[in-house]
């Protein structure tokens, strides 16, 4: 029976599918959103409290105006269950190379495990010249340089030059924008760096972390950790306050101890310094005598010295006198040795050649004799060979006379013969004797030249004895005149070589006497010279001694200057220690938490805001999933209607009954929740957080399934579900057998309301009037389907107006708001150096301008105590405000100008502290000088915030005169080249730290709000499934309520599209009415929406685009419209015969 | 030729293995202004072959002539068009649109023909002049019996078909009703057939087709049809 039981209601779930799955899916998207959305809260803050908690981030962090010395640290760390972090920060000024940016410096300790970075890449620093940098620092690299160019005070860093090894995300800054503000520069902090603690040379320590193992074990921004960290803040507070006043009073007793001491060294050092004057007034007397006798001594000396001068040089002219003469009689004597030398000679020679010319002569005289007797001789040979010659002359030439006459005859008769002789005897024979003549002939010829050379000879031999005859005779002659001469000079000499020998014998007489005077004189100068020499070493001494006389006087003197200027410098400390001791204020302590850091609050409150849309969209799913399911239900119940009859009648209890329906909801329900919640919470909490992540770093993601809540909604929902279906059986399982047996009668017509309008009703075709009547029938179906169309068009209209908000803000404000192109930070910039900047800018735009202002980071507060960080601008002049910002209010339109003493700032600033215009508003200069401003008007402004007062005011309010640190250019459209090259150029100059350009942080900030567009599209896919859904479900029921109704109008020949128009006319009415009514819901959500997922530095738009209304309308109706597309396939499929059965 | 004239139609209804032959070889005429009674046991399949004759179902074999027409190979469209111009059905529980008075579920008929009479007048002619803005569930049995009698005659068919039309109803007012569908027949000349299990109202009939188990058992024509006064059952 069981079985039977269990397998009749599985029969009836799979006949039903389409209504099981669809209760199934309704609860699945109801419950998903529900708890997907409603987890976002609890999973923000849990990723929130576990980053934190993994990161051991600190609970408090307190710094000292006098910095922590060891007792506060000892104090510190003997409270219950703390772990104490020792650091040190220091903010600078520094450059990457090119621009300059404002950083906050903080000790890297990898010692310590407190506020431990999460590494985004790189790796941690090793060296102390090595820094990791906070994520945010885009513009250093991995490897890049980092110069500190100028830091704060309170201490020294070892390096000044950082190599960037890595960056890291720190879980005490969470937020990408807010990195605190710092006293230098233009006040707010651009990038945090991480540096090796052994940089800081601080001697003590500037910050203190604390962490207490209690407050793990609370979540962050719950109760119960803010009552923690109320409770340690308040030991930490009080101990603070202890120590810092016995340390007050500590230094002051040092501090006075001091100053007396200080005082009678002082007066001890007074009368030190007189004395030594005095001794030192003596000494001079002293040094000033001494001087004096030196002087007279040195100068007798110098008379002395003259004198013996010219006596050396008197000496030593004579010794050079006598010298000369000396030398002179030396060289006489040698002259005389060499004449009587070559007297010797001269005479030796002359003997000599008197000898060897007689010898010569005589040898000639005997050769001539020979030569004599020889030529004789040749004469008379010759004569006898001439006389042979001439006779046998003769002979020849007689024969040749013969020989000539005999020839002519021959050749006379040769010729008178006529005849050829040439062979003839005769011929021959004359021939022979010719030749004969010949020869004899040419023998003659010689004999005669033989004759003649012999002749020659003897010539030749007869002259050269002539000669030598002549040569004797000279030689002769000329050595007797040469040895008379040569006699004649050797007598000459003899006689001067005499009269030398006398002149020397004298002279050598005088030289000896002159030797002797002189010896005499240089002994008198010798010793001079001694004498003179003991008196100037006497005076060499006597002058070292003043000398050291008055190096002693010249240091004494220094001495007592130094001592002088000593006493007078101690004495002005003296008084600079009493008045800084008046005015010492006593240390104080500030105890941050994790609140006080930037972004942690605001996370806190995003996930709030989450939580509160939790509150608000869910419920509407929750509602409709009730809905659906219930009429699905009763669907169910009066379709089994006969069947439940017949059960009852069977003896089926209604229990029993009741239970099939039951496990039929239940199981549906079942399932849906455990759809619904797998898929809600994991996609919207996901969702969610990846949207945050873009503005809050929080590394960890922590989307756990929360059970206790999972089960907590399936029971609900399963109790609700319970309810449905007793609801709906009531009805069904109450009646006796007979009376369910039979078809339900159908819902009675009735007249509606609107008939009683009789105009209208008149004018309504016959169809409409069925339609509003038929609209009327199922008010209960109609209602539902009203919501359903309503919340699609009001859930996908709040997506459009988030998304035209968001949109909005980036072209509102970079469009619109935003008077100005580029940003230019300055460290203080003059009218020339504006100028400068101003003709760059007219270079690229002739119609650029410029416009300096002070700026800097201020804590606003209101009277209702809000107080917010934010930038005060003073335009260069109060007229100039609105070349930075649009000074327009956006609800009336009214324009501003700065007042003096009074405000204008933006309009989510004024709503975070709460203050419209004419109110009062209080900037914190420092901590004890406060301004108050009249709020004069509230501008229209999308991000950041900003508070704008009169130059004057600022002057009155800080009370130095503004320094210009920031100009706001503004030039028209650029391309993007043009535009770097001219933010290239503004830097370069030395006026510009940095110049941030509009269209870059426009790319940042649309970029950034892409990614809510995420949530924007879950809220869309949300609403239109559910549309789908609720349509999907209502109008088949719709249709299966009205089948017998549906085929008799096929009967009466109804056609397809006449059918389909009779049944959904009436759907499309009510999804116009519904879209139109949701239209007006979804604005009122979409406002609520806005105001709460707002986050605190950005304003969204308010404005609903005409096309956000149109389109959240027109999707609604095609959604509906393709769901009855689907749903008239259904009815073409209903049969006529099987609907309009008889039933018997 | 007869007005209406069935020969040899068959229908077979199948519900997952078992086929049903609904009609077998049904063959019999019916004239014009004829009132032709249908009669047969449960199940003899005399329903089917009314809603076959109505164009609200179809035969898969033998012809089916209505007025020289051969509506067994009507398409889907074209037995729209019938439905909607020749014929009139009148049904045991009525099936009048609950949300529609009385006028309305009559004007719901001819709002989609052309010529047709007026509400106001055929509801007259039924006799309901006085409760013409009722509701359906505001009129008894016959009062809405009459309506959809008025509503199938609104568009002025040329065959008015009646399932078991007293089915529901008392003695009396079944014989009203009955006596309305034969004045009808006799003074408009409209070809009536009336299917029902009451083999006494073969009486009133000018044609009475008696089925068995889906088959013709035998058609018999009256000569002297009884007015309905005279039937008793």
């Amino acid at each position: 029976m069981r079985s039977a039981a269990l397998k009749n209601t599985l029969r009836t779930i799979w006949r039903t599918k389409a209504r099981y799955i669809s209760i199934l899916l309704i609860v699945a998207l109801g419950v998903g959103f529900f708890a997907g959305i409603k987890a976002s809260k609890p999973d923000m803050i849990h990723s929130t409290d576990k980053y934190s908690d993994s990161q051991n981030l600190m609970h408090f962090r307190v710094l000292s105006t006098w910095g922590f010395d060891e007792d506060d640290i000892k104090a510190l760390s003997e409270l219950k269950g703390v772990s104490v972090k020792r650091s040190y920060f220091l903010d600078a000024i520094v450059s990457n190379g090119s621009d300059e940016s404002e950083a906050h410096f903080i000790a890297y300790d990898k010692d310590s495990d407190i506020n431990e970075l999460w590494l985004k890449d790189g790796r941690f620093p090793v060296k102390s010249s090595e820094c990791i940098l906070d994520s945010a620092a885009s513009g250093f690299a991995i490897g890049s340089r980092l110069t500190v160019i100028r830091h704060g005070e309170g201490g020294e860093l070892l390096n000044n030059d950082f190599t960037v090894v890595g960056h890291a995300y720190s879980s005490m800054y969470v937020s990408d924008f807010e990195h605190g503000n710092t006293t230098i520069g233009d006040g707010d902090v651009d990038l945090i760096a991480y540096i090796p603690i052994e940089n800081f040379l601080i001697n003590y320590n500037t910050e203190v972390y604390l962490v207490f193992d209690d407050m793990y074990d609370e979540t962050v921004y719950s109760d119960g950790y803010l009552d923690a960290e109320a409770r340690r803040k308040i030991e930490i507070t009080s101990i603070g306050e202890k120590l810092t006043r016995e340390r007050y009073d500590r230094t002051v007793l040092d501090a006075n101890e001091k100053i007396s001491d200080g005082r009678r060294e002082i007066e001890d050092g007074e009368k030190e310094l007189e004395d030594a004057r005095k001794q030192l007034d003596d000494a001079q007397v002293l040094i000033s005598d001494g001087e004096k006798q030196l002087e007279d001594a040195l100068k007798l000396i110098a008379e002395k010295r003259t004198e013996l001068e010219d006596g050396k040089k008197a000496l030593e002219e004579g010794e050079a006198e006598y010298n000369q003469k000396s030398l002179d009689a030396a060289n006489a004597g040698t002259a005389l040795i060499e004449a009587r030398r070559l007297y010797a000679e001269g005479y030796e020679e002359y003997t000599n050649a008197a000898l060897k010319a007689e010898k010569e002569l005589s040898a000639a005289r005997e050769q001539i004799s020979v030569a004599e007797v020889n030529l004789a001789n040749g004469k008379e040979k010759l004569d006898e060979a001439r006389e042979t010659y001439e006779s046998v002359r003769k002979i020849y030439d007689d024969a040749l006379k013969v020989y000539e006459a005999l020839r002519e005859s021959y050749d006379n008769i040769k010729e008178a013969i006529g005849m050829d002789t040439e062979k003839g005897l005769i011929k021959e024979q004359f021939d022979k004797a010719y030749e004969f003549f010949l020869s004899v002939g040419a023998r003659l010829d010689e004999s005669k030249a033989e004759l003649d050379a012999n002749q020659a000879e003897y010539d030749r031999y007869s002259a050269e004895l002539d000669e030598a005859k002549q040569k004797y005779n000279d030689g002769v002659k000329t050595a007797d005149e040469e040895l008379s001469a040569a006699q004649k000079k050797l007598s000459d000499a003899k006689a001067e070589i005499e009269y030398n020998e006398d002149m020397m014998m004298n002279g050598t007489k005088m030289l000896e006497d002159a030797r002797h005077e002189l010896d005499e004189a240089k002994q008198t100068i010798s010793e001079g010279e001694e004498q003179l020499k003991a008196a100037e070493a006497e005076i060499e001494e006597k002058s070292a001694e003043l000398e050291e006389a008055k190096s002693k006087f010249a240091s004494g003197t220094e001495e007592y200057n130094d001592g002088l200027i000593k006493l007078n410098d101690a004495k002005a400390q003296l008084e600079d220690s009493v008045k800084q001791l008046e005015e010492l204020a006593e240390p104080e302590w500030y105890v941050y938490t994790r609140y006080d850091n930037g972004g942690y609050e605001e996370f806190g409150q995003n996930a709030e805001r989450i939580g509160n849309i939790a509150k608000v969209f869910p419920a509407f799913f929750i509602i409709v999933a009730a809905l659906v399911s219930i009429t699905g239900m009763s669907r169910l119940v009066s379709e089994e209607r006969t069947q439940i009859g017949t059960m009852k009648a069977l003896g089926y209890s209604g229990l029993k009954i009741f239970s099939k329906y039951l496990f039929y909801c239940l199981s549906a329900t079942f399932l849906g929740c455990a759809l619904g919640l797998s898929v809600g919470y994991k996609l919207f909490p996901a969702v969610i957080l990846k949207a945050y992540s873009i503005l809050y770093r929080i590394q960890v993601r922590d989307i756990p399934f929360l059970w206790s809540d999972a089960i907590i909604i399936t029971a609900v929902s399963l109790a609700v579900a319970a309810l449905t279906v007793l609801f709906s059986c009531l009805k069904a399982v109450t009646p006796v057998p007979a009376q369910l047996m039979r078809p339900a009668a159908p819902a009675s017509g009735k007249r509606v309301l609107m008939e009683r309008i009789r105009f209208i009703w008149r004018r309504l075709s016959f169809f409409s009037k069925v339609t509003v009547r038929n609209a009327f029938r199922y008010k209960k179906r109609m209602i539902m389907t009203l919501i359903g169309i309503m919340g699609c068009t009001a859930l996908m209209l709040c997506g459009f107006a988030l998304r035209d908000s968001i949109s909005d803000i980036v072209k509102k404000q970079f469009d619109d708001v935003m008077h100005f192109s580029a940003m230019a930070y300055s460290d203080g910039i003059d009218e020339s150096g504006i100028s400068e900047i101003k003709d760059i800018i007219r270079s690229y735009d002739g119609s650029g301008t410029v416009t300096a202002a002070t700026q800097k980071s201020y804590a606003v507060s209101s009277k209702s105590g809000k107080t917010q960080n934010v930038y005060v601008v003073a335009p260069e002049s109060s007229d100039k405000a609105d070349r930075i910002i649009d000074t327009k209010s956006r609800t009336t339109g009214e324009r501003f100008t700065i007042e003096p003493g009074k405000t204008l700032l933006t309009e989510k600033l004024a709503r975070n502290l709460g203050v419209k215009a004419g109110d009062m508003i209080t900037i914190s200069v420092s901590e004890t000088k406060k301004a108050d401003f009249t709020v004069s008007g509230v501008l229209e402004n999308y991000i950041y915030h900003y508070l704008f007062i009169s130059p004057e005011s600022y002057e009155e309010m800080t009370g130095e005169a503004p320094e210009y640190n920031m100009l706001y250019i503004r030039y028209g459209d650029m391309d993007n080249s043009a535009e770097e090259h001219m933010a290239a150029e503004v830097v370069n100059t030395d006026h510009i730290l940095t110049i941030i350009l509009q269209s870059a942080i426009r790319t940042q900030f649309s970029k950034m709000m892409e990614a809510l567009d995420a949530v924007v599209l879950v809220l869309i896919l949300s609403a239109v499934l559910l549309a789908v859904v609720v349509l999907y479900n209502l109008a088949s029921i719709n249709i299966a309520e009205r089948t017998r109704e549906i085929a008799t109008l096929e009967v009466l020949g109804f056609n397809d599209n006449e059918v389909s128009m009779y049944i959904f006319r009436e759907s499309i009415i009510l999804s116009i009415i519904g879209a139109l009514l949701g239209l007006g819901l979804g604005r009122i959500l979409a406002v609520f929406v806005i105001n709460t997922a707002e986050i605190d530095m950005v304003m969204f738009g308010r404005q609903i685009h005409i096309w956000s209304y149109l389109l959240a309308a027109g999707l609604t109706i095609v959604f509906s419209l393709i769901v009855n597309l689907i749903m008239n396939r259904l009815l073409k499929k209903i049969s006529m015969v099987e609907a309009l059965k008889s039933v018997d | 030729m007869s007005f209406i004239s069935l020969n040899g139609v068959t229908k077979r209804y199948r519900t997952g293995n078992v086929v049903i032959e609904a009609a077998k070889n049904m063959t019999f005429d019916i004239e014009q202004g004829e009132l032709a009674v249908i009669v047969g046991p449960s199940g003899s399949g005399k329903t089917t072959i009314l809603n076959i004759l109505g164009g609200m179902d179809s035969s898969d074999s033998g012809t089916i002539s209505v007025d020289g027409r051969d509506i067994q190979f009507y398409n889907r469209k074209q037995l729209i068009d019938y439905r909607r111009h020749d014929v009139g059905f009148i049904f045991q529980f009525y099936n009048l649109i609950p949300n529609l008075t009385a006028r309305e579920n009559v004007e719901l008929a001819s709002q989609i023909t052309k010529d047709f009479i007026p509400a106001d007048v055929i509801l007259e002619k039924v006799g309901l002049k006085d409760r013409m803005d009722n509701f359906p569930a505001q009129l008894s049995g016959g009062e809405q019996q009459r309506v959809s009698i008025a509503r199938a005659l609104s568009k002025k068919p040329k065959l008015l078909l009646c399932d078991e039309p007293t089915g529901a109803l008392d003695y009396a007012t079944g014989k009203m009703i009955l006596k309305l569908l034969q004045d009808t027949c006799r003074q408009d000349k409209m070809t009536v057939i009336i299917v029902t299990h009451n083999s006494a109202l073969t009486a009133m009939a000018d044609k009475v087709i008696y089925v068995r188990s889906g088959e013709t058992v035998k058609v018999v024509k009256n000569e002297n049809p009884a007015p309905v006064e005279e039937i008793e059952w």
